[in-house]
């Protein structure tokens, strides 16, 4: 029926608006969702979930550089390198998950 | 693809240091990988509290808790404000 049609186009262009004007996140939760779901004991995450999971990543990221740039800053440096990560990863217990994994 | 994209993480890194300094490209790749990793360790804990306790989707207070029990505790206060605030922008945006 027409009356159908109409409403559905309505409803898409309401989604296509809100997800262009509300960015809640820094980091996609789309992509986060693909991350999630490669975690094959993981039925379903829900959207709280998943947007929960992109606000902490985002702190762990600015909490990483963060601690890593002590190092940078302890040797004198200006710019940030893998070897100050590496060194915060064997030094902070918060990172130690981060140890052993195959990095490039 | 199972990275976040390198300019979203970049852009989160530059906002964590001081205006002066740069980052090498290797540290931001390093860090793209290692957020990978961090999804899927917190994915993993609240996970295997929900197959305890016999759901199967992983909600918000499950997250809470893995960030707990991880030894994240002190993310657990703004997340909860995050989460009070994503309601509100849901609620608002469903009755409006």
């Amino acid at each position: 029926m027409a009356g159908n049609e109409e409403v559905l186009d309505e409803e898409k262009q309401l989604n296509e608006n809100a997800n262009a004007s509300i960015r809640l996140t820094k980091l996609p939760q789309t992509r986060v969702r693909n991350i999630i779901k490669l975690d094959h004991d993981v039925t379903l995450a829900s959207s709280e979930a998943v947007y929960l999971i992109t606000k902490t990543t985002e702190l762990f990221v600015e909490y990483f550089t963060k601690e890593a740039h002590k190092r940078t800053v302890e040797y004198k440096r200006k710019t940030l390198q893998r070897k100050d990560l590496d060194d915060a990863i064997k030094t902070t217990d918060h990172f130690a998950f981060l140890e052993d994994i195959p990095l490039d | 693809d199972r990275f976040l994209p390198i300019a979203n993480v970049n852009r989160i890194m530059k906002a964590a240091l001081p205006k002066v300094g740069k980052i090498a490209k290797d540290a931001k790749e390093c860090v793209q990988e290692c957020v990978s990793e961090f999804v899927s360790f917190i994915t993993s804990e609240a996970s295997d509290r929900c197959q305890q306790e016999k759901r199967k989707t992983i909600n918000g207070e499950d997250i809470l808790f893995a960030m707990s029990s991880l030894g994240f505790d002190n993310y657990i206060e703004p997340l909860k404000m995050y989460l009070t605030k994503y309601r509100e922008v849901c609620f608002n945006y469903f009755t409006n």
